[in-house]
């Protein structure tokens, strides 16, 4: 069986100890267990969202797009309410207001905005691969750790078996 | 005298658990201030390359108001020291905490070997 010491994240101070996995006792391999699985929970969940966002804002794109100079003063339905509707007409086509976050819209040409969101898809984008990475690295641990219980589980009971034989040997023995 | 003991450990445990969970609810709450402070960041970042000339507003309820450029940087970046100040107390707190759930688990782990002499004599 490969040695597998693999670093195990202490997830109180963030600070990363390498342990031998094969050292420990089966009950703290259970511990860590669960805690790679919650992390693992946790970044899927995240990479998730990155994801989400990332096609938010190319549907945003998608509707500047959709902003071209021959629909100058078409009738558009702007939302009061979710279920309530008034018609307008688009009078501006030049510039669009973006959410900026913390609660603050911008103003921004057509351009600006395209451009602003591209840099936002990118930045989602690169944040979406640290997490995937970081997920890979918890399977393998994930993986070797399995292993290594696995090992450790039948060790036990084949500990057991020999226990249990011995006290039969020494019942039968007592008893002759 | 192991009575007394027992008690002593249940309410150094109680105690423990308690300093846990107070970690535990900073170290969310710290979490929280942080992805605020990365937001507020971002729109930092986004006033100080607009233009002057780029208007910005501000959503109050459900209304955007029109804002000076410059009170909303200002503003934001009056938000960011703040962030960054409770960040800093935050991580004090739970510098504390830890030291202190540390010092409770020793002594409860003393409690439980003398309790365990108690009994095995």
């Amino acid at each position: 069986m490969s040695s597998a010491s693999t670093t195990a994240a202490n997830a109180n101070n963030g600070k990363t100890q390498t342990i031998n996995l094969e050292d420990l006792p089966l009950a703290q391999l259970q511990k860590i267990k669960a805690q790679l699985e919650e992390e693992l929970n946790g970044l899927t969940g995240a990479f998730s969202q990155m994801k989400q966002a990332q096609a938010a804002f190319r549907e945003c794109k998608g509707c500047i797009d959709a902003l071209t100079p021959e629909s100058l003063d078409k009738t558009i339905m702007i939302p009061l309410t979710n279920s309530l509707y008034v018609p307008g007409k688009l009078s501006n086509i030049e510039n669009v207001v973006v959410d900026v976050g913390t609660g603050y819209y911008v103003e921004k040409s057509k351009d600006d905005a395209i451009s602003y969101y591209d840099a936002k898809i990118e930045y989602v984008q690169n944040n979406a691969k640290t997490i995937q990475d970081t997920v890979e690295q918890k399977q393998a641990s994930y993986r070797g750790l399995l292993e290594i219980m696995q090992y450790k589980l039948t060790q036990q009971q084949q500990q057991q078996k020999q226990q249990q034989g011995a006290g039969k040997q020494a019942a039968t023995d007592s008893r002759a | 005298m192991s009575a007394e003991q027992r008690k002593a450990l249940e309410a150094q445990t109680m105690a423990l658990q308690s300093v846990q969970s107070e970690i535990t609810t900073l170290v969310g709450n710290r979490q929280k201030l942080e992805s605020q402070l990365q937001e507020n960041e971002l729109v930092d970042k986004e006033f100080k390359i607009l233009n002057d000339s780029a208007r910005v507003y501000k959503m109050i309820g459900p209304v955007l108001v029109l804002q000076e450029k410059a009170e909303a940087g200002a503003n934001v970046e009056k938000r960011l020291e703040f962030i960054r100040d409770e960040i800093s107390r935050a991580d004090q707190r739970i510098e504390q905490l830890t030291k202190d759930q540390e010092k409770k688990s020793v002594e409860i782990f003393k409690l439980q070997m003398e309790l365990q002499g108690v009994n095995k004599v």
